[in-house]
């Protein structure tokens, strides 16, 4: 029959296609300790989901004999499949096929995914695995990058956009993950810079391996690139889903609500933190000792560590901590630990995600680096992101809560919603030492013994001003709760929020110290 | 016996008990830059040099070549002085912030 006859070239067809770069380059991915792009799309998704297309697209360069020359795929795989149940748009760029280089009609088959998922309003996730713009394809390929990142932009903050590094990412192409919300990287794997550690060496003498240069864990733990780190593929594909499980699909809708449980009873609220605000403790484990199941899901774990952010379910429903972290740096705010959370604010703000704050931090990182680094435009951040907000917004003062650092823990004055302390919070000015010293700075001059003095003031002023009571008997706070009371109350305070509807000034969009 | 792994860190004269992080403790103490000692400002080689030890020479005279980037830069003066002396040689390859020279 004529019909099976066309079936059966159609599949001869597809099987050429399917190989991708052929047998021997497969073989090479592979000696590389890396998966193939289709197999990592299969991964990913749920099992039968993929439907995949423009399988047949195929480029028109003719410069360079690239007219002989046939790509398979253009060295990108598209299509929609399912994660978790969920309908989802997902690219691979398949470095067997000429490196997984970018020329246009690799570019067209990426766009064209991106705009479904923007269309479809559903997350988007990208595999970056290419040695760069097809060099043959000219300024092409350069239109194709700058199409990527249009889009990039404008899918900001209606659909989550997640890129997967899975191999190198260089030059131009690092900006399209760095635009989307979150990127995954894998050890050894994972390599993005703008100019490689070849260039380096030719203009600037200076020599560094790729990895050192940028690898996954100089991108987690020193550049704040990268939001999660893994140790293998399968790991990250695994990190992948968990997240889009804390996510809504877009900014119209509200996160899964699913049912889980209660926090695990060994995380005990009563116990983590020490009495004494000098003493630390891990700020994690207060989270999970209020979200459910205790599955608490950081991001960006590895980087500026003395603020703790992520994802939890409250009730089954999805709540972004922002939180000081005592065990680094005491939980002082810096320019890293700005930036890091007041995009994270915006990301739950843009997705209708309530935000919970955990306050404990002393203040500000004093120095000269932190100063020339730029820690005030970078701090600002922080108060513009909370500011802006208009999600629910939930604060817990847990112990200090100092000066500057006050007001940016999504204060009152910044609009929080509800704010609860601990009675073992401390809203003031400043610590009671630095404070005693300038309030009281005759007197303990004068005083025959000025140490005891100074003592004696410092004391003074604790009990005075280290306490919840002044702040709430001006309304700052609206509670003082026990600690057994947060998941409670905070519970509560996103129940009652859950119709929250403020109106913002009009305007195109605020000037936000980038 | 555990050992303490916390460090006592001081913010406004409150020694708190804590971990430091990489980027703190490997930050570099802010020292006044003294104009008397001429460093590079991007890494290079040193391709030509133009004066010698104890010379007396106005601001703006050039002291020496520094390529970088297939740019050739010209070091120049920055003050009337004497040249106490140059610390590179030509044909040295250098990192940025490398004392080229010193003026007395």
């Amino acid at each position: 029959m004529a019909a099976n006859k066309k079936v059966l070239e159609f599949k001869k067809r597809r099987e050429v296609v399917l190989t991708g770069g052929g047998e021997k380059a497969i073989q090479k991915q592979v000696a590389m300790g890396k998966m193939t792009a289709r197999d990592r799309v299969l991964a990913i998704l749920d099992q039968g989901s993929f439907n995949e297309y423009d399988l047949f697209v195929e480029h028109d360069a003719r410069d360079f004999d690239m007219d002989k020359k046939t790509l398979h795929g253009d060295g990108v795989i598209i299509g929609t499949g399912t994660v978790n149940g969920r309908p989802i748009c997902i690219f691979a760029q398949d470095f067997t096929v000429a490196g997984g280089s970018l020329g246009s009609a690799h570019a067209r088959k990426i766009t064209k995914i991106m705009d479904h998922s923007l269309k479809m309003r559903m997350p988007l996730i990208g595999i970056n695995d290419s040695g760069g713009a097809r060099i043959q394809e000219g300024v092409n390929s350069l239109a194709g990058y700058g199409e990527i990142f249009f889009r990039n932009t404008l899918a900001s903050g209606v659909i989550p956009q997640i890129s997967v590094i899975l191999g190198p990412c260089a030059g131009g192409a690092v900006y399209s993950p760095a635009l989307t919300d979150f990127v995954f990287v894998v050890d050894q794997i994972s390599k993005m810079f703008i100019t490689g550690p070849e260039v380096i060496k030719t203009v600037l003498g200076e020599e560094i391996s790729m990895e050192d240069l940028g690898g996954a864990r100089v991108h987690c733990e020193i550049t704040g690139n990268a939001h999660f780190f893994a140790e293998s593929e399968i790991e990250c594909f695994e990190q992948i889903k968990k997240l889009l499980y804390f996510l809504p699909w877009s900014n119209s809708e509200k996160s899964n609500t699913q049912p889980t449980g209660l926090p695990d009873p060994k995380f005990d609220i009563t116990e983590i933190i020490p009495e004494d605000p000098r003493e630390p403790y891990d700020v994690r484990d207060v989270v999970r000792s209020l979200v459910d199941n205790s599955d608490f899901f950081e991001v960006q774990e590895l980087w500026a560590q003395n603020i703790v952010i992520g994802f939890g379910k409250l009730a089954g429903e999805t709540v972004g901590f922002v939180c000081n972290q005592p065990i680094v740096l005491a939980g002082v705010l810096d320019v890293d630990s700005s930036d890091k959370s007041a995009r994270f604010i915006r990301f739950c703000d843009a997705f209708n995600i309530p935000i919970i704050t955990l306050v404990d931090l002393p203040g500000y990182l004093p120095g000269v680096d932190q100063e020339h680094a730029g820690v005030i435009r970078h701090g600002a951040k922080l108060l513009y992101a909370y500011s802006e907000a208009t999600v629910p917004k939930v604060t817990v003062i847990l112990r200090k809560a100092y000066g500057g650092g006050y007001i940016a823990m999504n204060s009152r004055h910044l609009r929080a919603d509800f704010v609860f302390a601990w009675p073992s919070a401390e809203i003031a000015v400043m610590g009671p030492e630095g404070a005693a010293n300038i309030i009281f700075k005759r007197e303990i001059a004068a005083a025959e013994d000025p140490e005891a003095m100074r003592l004696q003031k410092v004391e003074e002023y604790k009990e005075k001003f280290a306490n919840p009571y002044v702040a709430a008997s001006k309304g700052f706070i609206d509670s003082v709760i026990e600690p057994e009371e947060t998941r409670k109350v905070i519970q509560h305070a996103i129940e009652v929020s859950s119709r929250k509807d403020i109106s913002m000034p009009r305007k195109k969009h605020g000037i936000p110290p980038f | 016996m555990t050992i303490d792994k916390y460090t006592d860190f001081f913010i406004e004269e409150t020694s708190y008990r804590t971990t430091l992080n990489e980027k703190f403790k490997n930050r570099k103490n802010w020292k006044k830059i003294d104009p008397k000692i001429i460093h590079s400002v991007i890494p290079g080689t040193i391709v030509d040099i133009f004066v010698n030890n104890g010379q007396l020479l106005k601001s703006g005279d050039p002291i020496l070549i520094l390529e970088a980037m297939k740019m050739r830069n010209v070091v120049c003066m920055p003050m009337d002085g004497t040249l106490k002396s140059v610390q590179v040689e030509k044909g040295q390859v250098i990192p940025k912030g490398f004392v080229l020279a010193d003026i007395e």
